[in-house]
């Protein structure tokens, strides 16, 4: 049995992680979870009142075996608890389809899914269009949050004035009070905040003291260094608001809340009037200050051809925290030297080391935590912005300890219900400094339709939708809608935005989207619109063999990696590939395929992105979902040797017939006989069905598909092109052109091209 | 990975204008035994006859040589190689060119041959197999179009084995097809000398059993009148025919409706749920065989138009529920729905269906005994089992010539008092052609001839490559061992491999052994899966129990359960538990599935995790070895209800 902590004279303000042995519900704790940083982010399930899910929530530890969970979408404690922390529910974490956590102890108090802080005509109702995304900032605005060591101090602003608050506890005697320390601005309105409610429960004022009744239980309300004017109240019999008046000056108070047994009472009238300490310390020392240093793998494969080769940056899978890696997001620092990964699992690493030689000794060190699923990463002037369900994080190491301190929101305008499948994506900017991310549908278990509620979540605003926040921070503008689960996207040097998706309802194989601003790409329940808008159709689809769930895009922005520099390539997060895009615009639709560069991934392939400091292309990946990926996370380096390439490098149809460009010069014999070459087709039907079969385009409500014959083949002049004669050829939603020729020097080409047909020209 | 989309497709356009007739699907089939010989077409490069059976029905019984020859078509030129395996000899001849040359292979053995290019289009393939000396047949090739890669050989896709038919292929087909309509229409039944082994020599018609409770009797009189009038497949002959017809119908209806059984209590069901019957309806497929009451007609589909016309009430919630009880060889399938779902089927379809009200009859004593005397001689009780006088006699086989197949029972018109099938003159034809023969054939019995048969006679490729779930059955018999597939037929699975699915398979218990036997040698495996000799590995199936868990394995677990948990995480496809994964399939299908399962089910939504070099994306696991890494899971999933649970999360 654990020694109850022995307070003297004044209770110890206890905040975070003890260090006094390990509290039960520390020793339980699932792997997947963690009690050595303060907070996790999540969907959190509570107790009561009825339908009370904090949808952004952060669960905190704020004592020894105290929690609480505080709602940054509507800037409100949703719960305290006692006893154990929270479940490991989800599918970030025990990776259920469905239900979120719960909070895993006895709930002590509670707010309904109201505001946390009074608008200006003093009422808690909930002011949104719909139940989700935050409060109008001109009510409330939530800045983001402190991590100074053990202690959380959370930084908002309310009607203008600025409020940090340390969430706490005083434990003590098997009595647990709830401390709220709020240090405020010069108050320049009214400002009344939420305490709790309790359903069904007689209560008043007594002493100062709001207590509120329900059966055996009394939960009191106590404020403590209470300015003048700033009070208690009683409303409704349910709910206890505290008021602090306009007018007060700067400075700090605190407020108790405690549950228990009327025989226990007497208790909460010392603890009550205990002081709590609390600091609003906005640095804390670095809490993982020893690194993970792992060994990178050079040549761990290559293409056939040997012109490109994967290097592998050994992640820190194993780690002293137990921490599972996940990569979800990828960028790097102007020095060229050091990478910043973000994880699914809410945490931020950075590796140093890419430039040392044969990639040894690459040094891993934690720099942040607590995110909520962060699978999208940028950095902008060498710092480190990530996207996660809740919001797009800033984060600012103030002491340069190497660990963050300050994770500033830098929007969370975004909505985010309960459903599992609202993972946004990746986090890109333009060259004008805007940023860009994609949530997707709320699709529910099994995969097939969106949203009805509970662990599948709704509907709300922002649902299957490509969003661009500008360079500030200030606004969040939807792009585009339609997609359903696009686990990545791409933004080209010219600002071409680029999407893959995740064959589904709607989306009958997985597209590359080239997309337009205002576009819909596919999922109807997913349009946002009040009629179906017209369906923008995709660069091109993949047969599931190619890809049956996309990852993101890079451009070829280097001049070191071949012969590709300007193109488009593409990953597949479901079958751990990387693609070159053939595209080329049709009376305004693009539309083309695409060639695999047959490459290994050390996970699946779904963040692409050029170093610009050594022109390698380098790709993170997980594996969290239905994947061929090998691992659960993995950090390849794409590097071009130099060597002779032999594939295909264009695509172009019309009329005339199927032209192919290749990367070297080919045999004549071979390259003009047709009998090398063979094409097949089929169509596709979008519907709410999960994918498509596949139908013939001569005939399309036959299944199947069908053999195309090639007439004749051409080869140019430089022999590097050839030209397939094709005997009714038409736009269809899929055609594989298989071949296998030699080049001039003798070499084989055996490979596959997939592509689209929208229009012949 | 590799894709082999096209490959399952061979486009005829590689033929026009090459050859002079249209080449058709499958290969031409010489079987010789002795002198005999006898010419079929079959899908595949697949046998198996145990000792002591016939090759065909058309050839005795002794060592046989199979001739195979047709073409292997292809759309992209390119190198392949070709693996036997088998017992017997075996030669194999491409474009002219003799690949494979053996005398004998002993027991169960295996022959690859070298890489050899193969044309774009149509190649020239000739497999001569001569039978081992003793034990039983057996042959299957299959082939590579990566002989250069360490991936297992694969079957030759049906659309790409081809052949030109030829005028004698044309009078085997005339003959088979004869041979199947006389044993369809339970011909045996009357002329009864020949004939012997066959199952559907036991085949019989519908009980009599209390018939008088199953049927109106005013649907009997109009059924017994003219049976193709109320469905043109109908089996059963025209009994009656002048101006009397109608009355002897009514007066036999009459008879038939006085066999009653046991009074039944009285069930109560509550309201019928008409929206739940028609997702059922969905998912029980009833369109691909039937077209709904109130619905247009459709040539070869049974109206259920006249369903209150011939089901008194309550009647067709048994019917529907067991459909073999009073019918074992009924061609309508056994789904095993429960009552209430019968009920709310029966109600619904009944909603839908021509009203219908059976006015009631005084008994007429003498039209029942007339009735009576009816049944026993016009030939009923030769199919309907029924106890009571039969004094029916028909011809024997044995006397009927030739000649005597163009009259009676098959004449163009019906005439007299015999029976009368009113075949069509194509039907008519490949009757002559069968009775042309020496009839053996009726006493020969292969359960491959016989699957196949079936497979057509139920329709199974109404539901099989069309509906979501239920697989081609070109290559069933390379998947599931002959065992559990019987199970699968009889109904007798505890739960269905796939519940998730929206489509049942039907149960046609009396037909199950012997179906799922056929299928098996259809496919080149015998009947009977021989035991494995080496028990479990229990390293390595541990070390397979890793890879299929999530930590540090495939994470197959996501959508695959494992004994009575759950899958992880399914999104739309769900795999089939691994409990049941040993007992269902075949090690060799298993394999090829595992590597790449696009290749062998291009709508597959299984990962692949191997690549063409059979190396796998786990490289620290059994030297990151594709096969060993399959082999180590199949050594778990051997352990059925024995394993161990793998981590989960």
């Amino acid at each position: 049995m654990i020694a109850r902590i022995i307070l003297s004279l004044t209770v110890a303000f206890s905040a975070g992680v003890r260090a006094q042995g390990k509290a039960v519900w520390q020793q339980k704790l699932s792997k997947h979870l963690q009690a050595d940083f303060p907070y996790t982010k999540a969907a959190i399930r509570t107790q009561f009142p009825k339908n009370n899910v904090a949808n952004k929530g952060m669960a905190i530890i704020v004592g020894r075996e105290a929690f609480m969970c505080f709602d940054t979408d509507l800037l409100r404690w949703a719960a305290g608890w006692t006893g154990g922390y929270i479940t490991e529910d989800g599918v970030s974490f025990k990776g259920n389809h469905g239900a979120s956590p719960r909070i895993a102890g006895e709930q002590e108090f509670g707010t309904s899914p109201i505001a946390g802080w009074a608008d200006a005509k003093g009422s808690f109702a909930d002011s949104r269009p719909e139940p989700f995304g935050p409060l109008p900032r001109k009510h409330v605005q939530w800045l983001g949050n402190y991590v100074a060591n053990d202690q959380v101090v959370l930084s908002y602003k309310v009607h203008g004035v600025g409020i940090l608050e340390q969430p706490g506890s005083i434990e003590k005697d098997g009595q647990t009070v709830f401390v709220r320390s709020i240090k405020y601005e010069d108050i320049s309105a009214d400002l009344v905040t939420m305490v709790c409610e309790v359903e069904n429960a007689k209560g008043g004022m007594e002493d100062g003291v709001a207590i509120l009744v329900a059966g055996d239980q009394v939960t009191q309300v106590a404020l403590m260094n209470a300015p003048k004017g700033s009070v208690l109240e009683v409303q409704k019999n349910k709910r206890v608001v505290a008021r602090l008046a306009k007018g007060t000056k700067s400075g700090t108070l605190q407020i108790h809340i405690w549950r228990g047994a009327k025989a226990d009472l007497a208790q909460f009238a010392i603890l009550a009037k205990a002081s709590a300490k609390a600091e609003f310390r906005k640095e804390g020392k670095n809490r993982w200050p020893d690194p993970v240093v792992t060994q990178g793998v050079m040549n761990a494969s290559k293409t056939p051809d040997g012109a490109y080769v994967t290097d592998v940056i050994t992640s820190p899978e194993k780690n002293q925290w137990n921490r599972r890696v996940r990569f979800g997001g990828l960028d790097f620092f102007s020095d060229g030297n050091r990478a910043a990964l973000s994880t699914w699992d809410g945490d931020v690493w950075v590796v140093t080391g890419l430039k040392n030689k044969n990639l040894k000794d690459l040094k891993w060190t934690r720099f942040a935590s607590g995110g909520f699923e962060t699978l999208g990463l940028k950095i902008v002037g060498d710092v480190i912005y990530t996207s996660g369900r809740d919001q797009i994080t800033r984060y600012h190491d103030l002491n340069k300890d190497g660990e963050a301190d300050y994770y500033e929101s830098f929007n969370n305008e975004i909505t985010s219900s309960q459903g599992f499948h609202e993972f946004v994506f990746d986090l890109h900017t333009d060259k004008e400094g805007n940023f860009y991310t994609i949530k997707a549908g709320p699709v529910r278990g099994g995969g097939r339709g969106f949203g009805g509620g509970g662990g599948n979540g709704h509907i709300s605003a922002h649902a299957g939708s490509l969003m661009k926040i500008d360079k500030y921070g200030k606004n969040l503008i939807v792009v585009a809608t339609g997609f359903r689960a696009p686990n990545g996207m791409g933004v080209g040097p010219n600002g071409q935005l680029t999407s893959g998706d995740n064959e589904g309802s709607w989306v009958p194989r997985c597209p590359v989207n080239w997309i337009r601003e205002g576009g819909f790409y596919g999922v109807e329940t997913l349009a946002h619109k009040t009629s179906v808008p017209k369906h923008d159709k995709p660069l091109c689809w993949l047969d599931k063999g190619w890809d049956n769930s996309g990852g993101g895009q890079v451009w070829v922005t280097s001049d070191k990696w071949g012969p590709f520099q300007g193109e488009l390539l593409h990953t597949s997060y479901g079958r751990s590939s990387i693609y070159l895009v053939l595209k080329e615009e049709v009376n305004g639709q693009m539309q083309g395929g695409v060639v695999k560069l047959p490459l290994r991934f050390t996970s699946s392939a779904m963040r692409p992105r050029f170093n610009p400091s050594d022109g390698h292309l380098y790709v993170a990946g997980l594996k969290g979902w239905q994947s061929n990926a090998a691992r659960i996370t993995g950090l390849d380096r794409i590097r071009y040797t130099g060597k002779k390439l032999y594939t295909v490098r264009g695509l172009k149809v019309n009329k005339a017939g199927v032209h192919l460009t290749f990367t070297q010069p080919l045999d004549v014999k071979s390259a003009s006989d047709s009998e090398n070459y063979a094409i097949t087709r089929w169509n596709y039907q979008r519907t709410q069905n999960y994918g498509s079969p596949t139908f013939k385009v001569s005939n399309p409500k036959e299944k199947g598909s069908e053999g195309m014959k090639i007439t004749g083949v051409a080869l140019s002049a430089d022999r590097k092109t050839v030209t397939l004669s094709v005997e009714d050829l038409r736009p269809c939603d899929q055609q594989l052109i298989r071949f296998n020729v030699e080049a001039a020097d003798g070499n084989s080409i055996r490979t596959e091209v997939m592509h689209t047909i929208h229009a012949l020209q | 990975m590799r894709k082999l989309i096209a490959i399952c497709l061979f486009a005829s356009v590689f033929f026009a204008g090459a050859q002079v007739a249209e080449p058709q699907p499958g290969l031409a089939l010489t079987w010789r035994v002795g002198e005999a010989k006898a010419l079929t077409v079959v899908p595949n490069l697949w046998l198996y006859v145990p000792a002591g059976q016939s090759p065909s029905p058309y050839v005795p019984t002794g060592r046989f040589t199979a001739t195979f020859e047709g073409f292997v078509n292809i759309d992209l030129r390119g190198d392949y190689s070709f693996l036997v395996t088998g017992k017997g000899g075996v030669k194999l001849e491409v474009n002219n060119t003799v690949l494979l040359d053996l005398r004998g292979i002993g027991g169960v053995a295996q022959a690859k041959t070298k890489a050899v290019r193969l044309n774009k289009g149509a190649n020239a393939i000739k497999v001569i197999y001569s039978s081992p000396s003793k034990g039983d047949a057996q042959l299957r090739v299959f082939w590579s179009e990566r002989p250069e890669k360490p991936l297992p050989h694969e079957p030759i896709r049906n659309g790409q084995l081809t052949h030109l038919p030829g005028a004698p292929l044309m009078q085997a087909d005339l003959v088979e097809t004869g041979r199947e309509i006389y044993l369809e229409h339970r011909c045996q039944l009357c002329h009864v000398s020949e004939g012997a082994g066959i199952p559907e020599l036991a085949m019989a018609g519908p009980d009599f059993a209390a018939i008088g409770d199953r049927r109106h009797r005013s649907w009997m009189a109009q059924w017994i009148l003219d049976p193709k009038a109320q469905r043109s497949s109908a089996r059963m002959p025209k009994l009656l025919h002048g101006e009397t017809a109608p009355a002897e119908a009514a007066a036999m209806a009459a008879y038939l409706s006085t066999l009653k059984g046991p009074v039944k209590p009285a069930k109560e069901f509550p309201k019928a749920d008409f929206e739940a019957a028609e997702e059922l309806a969905g998912q029980l497929n009833c369109v691909g065989c039937h077209t709904l009451p109130g619905t247009a007609g459709v040539e070869g589909k049974l109206s259920l138009d006249h369903i209150n016309h011939k089901f008194p009430a309550g009647e067709l919630v048994d019917f529907l529920r067991a459909p073999d009880r009073h019918y074992a060889w009924t061609r309508m399938p056994k789904f095993g729905i429960t009552a209430q779902e019968a009920w709310n089927l029966s109600q619904w379809l009944r909603d839908k269906a021509q009203a219908y009200a059976e006015p009631k009859r005084d008994d007429n004593t003498v039209g029942i005994a007339h009735g009576k005397k009816l049944v026993a001689t016009r030939g009923c009780i030769n199919c309907h089992n029924h106890n009571s006088e039969n004094e029916f006699t028909a011809p024997d086989l044995s006397s009927l010539t030739v000649d005597k197949w163009m009259g009676g029972c098959l004449a163009a018109k019906a005439d007299g008092k015999t029976p009368h099938f009113g075949f069509a003159p194509d039907q008519r034809t490949a009757l002559r052609a069968f009775a042309a023969t020496d009839l053996e054939s009726l006493h020969r019995h292969d359960p491959a001839e016989f699957a196949r048969r079936q497979m057509r006679v139920l329709n199974c490729n109404v539901c099989h490559g069309e509906l979501e779930g239920f697989p081609k059955l070109d290559t069933i018999g390379l998947k599931l061992k002959p065992e559990w597939m019987q199970l699968l037929f009889e109904g007798s699975l505890k739960q269905r491999p796939r519940s998730w699915l929206p489509h049942r398979m039907p149960a046609f218990p009396a037909r199950a052994k012997v179906l799922a036997q056929g299928l098996a040698m259809s496919h080149g495996y015998a009947p009977k899966t021989s035991l494995e000799k080496m028990p479990v590995n229990a390293k390595l199936a541990e070390v397979g129990r890793k890879l299929v868990g999530v930590d540090g394995g495939f994470s197959c677990v996501a959508c695959h359960g494992v004994k009575n948990r759950d899958p992880l995480q399914v999104f739309e496809a769900q795999g089939v538990n691994f409990a049941r994964v040993g007992a269902r399939l075949h090690p060799d299908y298993y394999l090829r599935w595992m590597l790449d399962p696009l290749r062998v089910d291009s709508q597959s939504r299984m990962p692949d995790y191997f690549d063409e070099d059979a190396r796998s994306v786990l490289v620290d696991v059994l030297e990151g070895d594709a096969k060993k890494q399959i082999e180590a899971i199949r050594q778990y999933l051997k352990l059925g209800n024995q394993m161990k649970i793998p981590t989960m999360q």
